[in-house]
C-alpha cells in the first residue's frame, strides 16, 4: 500500500466516524470525546446516553465483499478498547458508572448499532 | 446490587446445599465466576447469556461477579445455569430478591432459554424436602423422575421464560402431584422369558433359587446352550423392588446421568452386563471423581459377567470385597466415596478353551492341563463367594421338538420367588437384613434350624471335601432359600443335599 492509498483509506475512516457521531447525536447521544488515545490503546467515541457511558468502535466498509465490519473488531481489537475505556474511566474519576461497549458498522448508505457487542474478558482463569 | 439463590451440588450420590451469589455493580463490563468450578460450570457463562436473550429478558451491562459457596468444594456439571440466570435478573434489579426467597433451582440451560434434564434430582428433591425448602425448581425432563417424592413442592419448568414468570406471579407453575410408587410398578413384561428356553431344568432351578435368596450363581457349559440367555431371563424372575430399594437405586444412576432424559422412576432391578474387556475401575468405580463403577449400578440387581475367564484377574479380584460386604470406598487424591454394591452375581464361563470338556462323546480337543489352566484364570477366592454353580449343557434335539411340553414362564416362577422373599422380609424384620444371601454366621444358628438328618448330611460333606467356615455358611444359607421356596421352616436334609450339591459341582467331577 502506497501512501496515497494509506491517506484515502484514513480519511475514509475518518469520514465513517464522523457520520456516526452525527447519527448518535441525532438519536440522543451526547459524544464526550473523539479518538481518545492513550500509548498503547485507543478508543473512536465516548458518549453518554442517559446515565450509560458508551465506547463505541467505528468500523467501515465501502461492500460487504471482504467480511463484515463488525467481524473485524478483533479481541485484540476489543482488548485495546476495553483498556482505553479503564484509562479514560480513571482520567475522570467515573470508574463506577455503568458502561458499555458499541459496535458501529458503516456501510455505503447504511449504519448499523450494536449494543454491548463486548464485555472485558475473565479476569479469574 | 447483591443477590442469592439456593441450589445443589453432588458429592457423589449424596446432595450438598450450594448458595448461588451474584454481586452486579457498574463499570467495565465483564463477568468472572468464581467457587471451584469445573469447566461446565464455567461454561455456563455463554449458556446463561444467551438463555437470558433469547427468553427475551435483556440484562443491563455490569459488571458481574457469580460465585458458587462453598468456595472449597469443587462444582461439577451443568445443573447451575438456571440459579446463575435468577441470581443474574435479581442481581441486575430485574426481579425482587423476595421471588426466589427459600426456594432451591435446578437445571442446565439451552441456548434458546429451554430447560434440560439435571442429574441427581431425585436426590436434590429429597434434600429439598429435609432442607424444608419452600419449593424445588427443576427441569420438565425430570418430573417423572421425582414424581413419588411429597411433602415438598416440586415445579417442574420446561423454559428459563416460565420459570421467570412465574416468580414475577404472571404466570404459575403448579406444584407436581405426588404419585403413589405403586402406580409406576406397571408390569413391563420383561424382554427375555423362560417359557423360550427349552429343557436345562437344573439351570432354571438354579436361577431360581438365586432369586429367592440374593446368591451368587456361576454357569458352566459348552457354546450354544443358552447361559447368556438364561441370565438374561433374571429380571423377569426377579422380586419386585420395595420403594426404599428404589429409591436408593434410582438416586445412584441419577447422579451418575445414567437415567434416559423424561425417564421416570426405576422399578425394574438392574441387571448390568458389562463386557469381559471391562477394567476394574469401570467394574468398582474411580476415575478423577470417584464416580461409581458396573457393581455399583447393579446394586439391588443382578451384575451379569459372561465369559468369566475372559475378564483381566485384576478386575475380578477387585470384586471381591465389594461382593462380600455389599458396599464399596473408592478414594482417589480428589475425593473418597462409600458406594453400595449389593447384588446378585451371575457369572457364565465355557468348561475349557475350545469349550467342550465334559460334553458326551470326547468332543473336547483341549490338550491336557489346559482345562485346568483355563479355569484357574478365576482365582481360588472369587470362585469362594459363588455360592451355586451349575452344569448347563447342550440342549436335547428332543427338548427343542415342538411335541415337548411348554416350558414354564418367568411370571410363574417369579411368583414363587416373590413368596420365598416374602417369607424372609417376614424373618427378618426389623434386623436390617433383607435376604438369606445377606445372614452373617451370628445369626445363622438362630434363624436356621435344621432337621438332625439334614445336620447330619451338612456335617458329612463337610468332613468329606474338608470345607472352610465361609462355603460351609454359604451351603446352610442357599439351604434356608431352598426351603424358604418349599415353604418350609425347617431345613430338611433334601435341602441341603440339594445346597451341597450346587457348590460341590466342580469337586464332583
Amino acid at each position: 500500500m502506497d501512501n496515497e492509498a494509506r491517506k484515502e483509506a484514513r480519511d475514509f475512516g475518518r469520514r465513517a466516524e464522523e457520520q456516526t457521531a452525527a447519527w448518535l447525536e441525532k438519536r440522543g447521544y451526547t459524544i464526550l470525546e473523539r479518538n481518545y488515545r492513550t500509548r498503547e490503546s485507543e478508543a473512536d467515541i465516548v458518549a453518554r446516553f442517559g446515565d450509560t457511558l458508551a465506547f463505541i468502535e467505528v468500523k467501515a466498509r465501502s461492500s460487504a465483499a471482504y467480511g463484515l465490519a463488525r467481524e473485524a473488531v478483533t479481541p485484540r481489537k476489543q482488548a485495546r478498547v476495553v483498556h482505553a475505556a479503564r484509562s479514560w474511566l480513571y482520567e475522570h474519576g467515573m470508574l463506577d458508572e455503568p458502561v458499555r461497549f458499541d459496535v458501529v458498522e458503516v456501510y455505503p448508505g447504511r449504519i448499523r448499532h450494536i449494543r454491548n457487542a463486548f464485555e472485558a474478558p475473565a479476569e479469574a482463569a | 446490587m447483591f443477590a442469592r439463590v439456593m441450589s445443589y451440588g453432588l458429592d457423589g450420590v449424596e446432595p450438598f446445599e450450594v448458595t448461588v451469589e451474584v454481586n452486579y455493580t457498574g463499570g467495565v463490563p465483564s463477568f468472572d465466576l468464581v467457587g471451584l468450578p469445573d469447566t461446565a460450570v464455567k461454561e455456563s457463562k455463554d449458556r446463561v447469556r444467551s438463555a437470558l436473550a433469547n427468553s427475551g429478558l435483556r440484562l443491563t451491562p455490569g459488571r458481574v461477579t457469580v460465585n458458587l459457596g462453598p468456595a472449597s468444594v469443587r462444582k461439577c456439571g451443568s445443573l447451575y445455569d438456571l440459579p446463575i440466570a435468577l441470581a443474574m435478573m435479581v442481581g441486575s434489579g430485574q426481579m425482587e430478591p423476595e421471588a426466589v426467597n427459600g426456594m432451591m433451582f435446578v437445571g442446565e440451560l439451552a441456548l434458546d432459554g429451554t430447560l434440560r434434564q439435571a442429574p441427581g434430582a431425585l436426590s436434590g428433591a429429597l434434600f429439598a424436602r429435609e432442607r424444608l425448602a419452600a419449593a424445588l425448581v427443576l427441569p420438565a425432563d425430570n418430573a417423572r423422575e421425582v414424581a413419588c417424592v411429597d411433602r415438598v413442592p416440586l415445579l417442574a419448568a420446561s423454559s428459563l421464560r416460565q420459570v421467570v414468570d412465574h416468580l414475577t406471579s404472571r404466570a404459575r407453575i403448579e406444584p407436581l402431584v405426588p404419585v403413589p410408587y405403586e402406580s409406576l410398578r406397571a408390569a413391563a413384561p420383561s424382554a427375555h422369558d423362560l417359557r423360550h428356553v427349552r429343557g436345562q431344568y437344573e439351570a432354571k432351578r438354579a436361577l431360581e433359587i438365586m432369586a429367592a435368596g440374593g446368591h451368587n450363581l456361576l454357569m458352566i457349559g459348552p457354546p450354544g446352550s443358552g447361559k447368556t440367555m438364561l441370565a438374561r431371563c433374571l429380571p423377569g424372575i426377579l422380586p419386585d423392588m420395595s420403594f426404599e430399594e428404589a429409591l436408593e437405586v434410582t438416586r445412584i444412576h441419577s447422579a451418575a446421568g445414567e437415567l434416559r432424559a423424561g425417564g421416570a422412576m426405576l422399578t425394574e432391578r438392574p441387571f448390568r452386563a458389562p463386557h469381559h474387556s471391562a477394567s476394574a475401575v469401570s467394574l468398582v468405580g474411580g476415575g478423577r471423581d470417584a464416580s461409581p463403577g458396573e457393581i455399583t449400578f447393579a446394586h439391588h440387581g443382578v451384575l451379569f459377567l459372561d465369559e468369566l475367564p475372559e475378564y483381566s484377574s485384576h478386575a475380578l479380584e477387585t470384586l471381591r470385597q465389594p461382593l462380600e460386604d455389599g458396599f464399596v470406598s473408592v478414594t482417589r487424591a480428589r475425593a473418597h466415596r462409600v458406594y453400595p454394591s449389593r447384588v446378585m452375581l451371575a457369572a457364565a464361563m465355557n468348561p475349557c478353551k475350545c469349550g467342550y470338556h465334559g460334553e458326551e462323546g470326547g468332543r473336547c480337543k483341549c490338550p491336557p492341563g489346559d482345562v485346568q489352566r483355563y479355569r484357574a484364570r478365576v482365582s481360588g477366592p472369587l470362585l469362594n463367594r459363588i455360592d451355586m454353580r451349575v452344569r448347563v449343557g447342550a440342549v436335547h434335539v428332543e427338548d427343542l421338538s415342538s411335541a415337548a411340553p411348554p416350558a414354564e414362564s418367568s411370571e410363574a416362577v417369579r411368583q414363587r420367588v416373590q413368596a420365598a422373599r416374602d417369607r424372609q422380609r417376614k424373618r427378618y424384620a426389623g434386623s436390617g437384613i433383607f435376604t438369606n444371601a445377606q445372614l452373617d454366621s451370628s445369626m445363622i444358628g438362630k434363624l436356621c434350624p435344621m432337621s438332625a438328618d439334614a445336620d447330619e448330611l451338612l456335617l458329612a460333606a463337610a468332613a468329606r471335601y474338608s470345607l472352610t467356615p465361609r462355603p460351609y455358611f454359604r451351603i446352610i444359607k442357599v439351604s434356608r432359600t431352598i426351603a424358604d421356596l418349599a415353604g418350609s421352616d425347617l431345613i430338611g436334609e433334601e435341602h441341603v443335599a440339594e445346597a451341597v450339591r450346587y457348590r460341590m459341582l466342580d469337586e464332583a467331577r
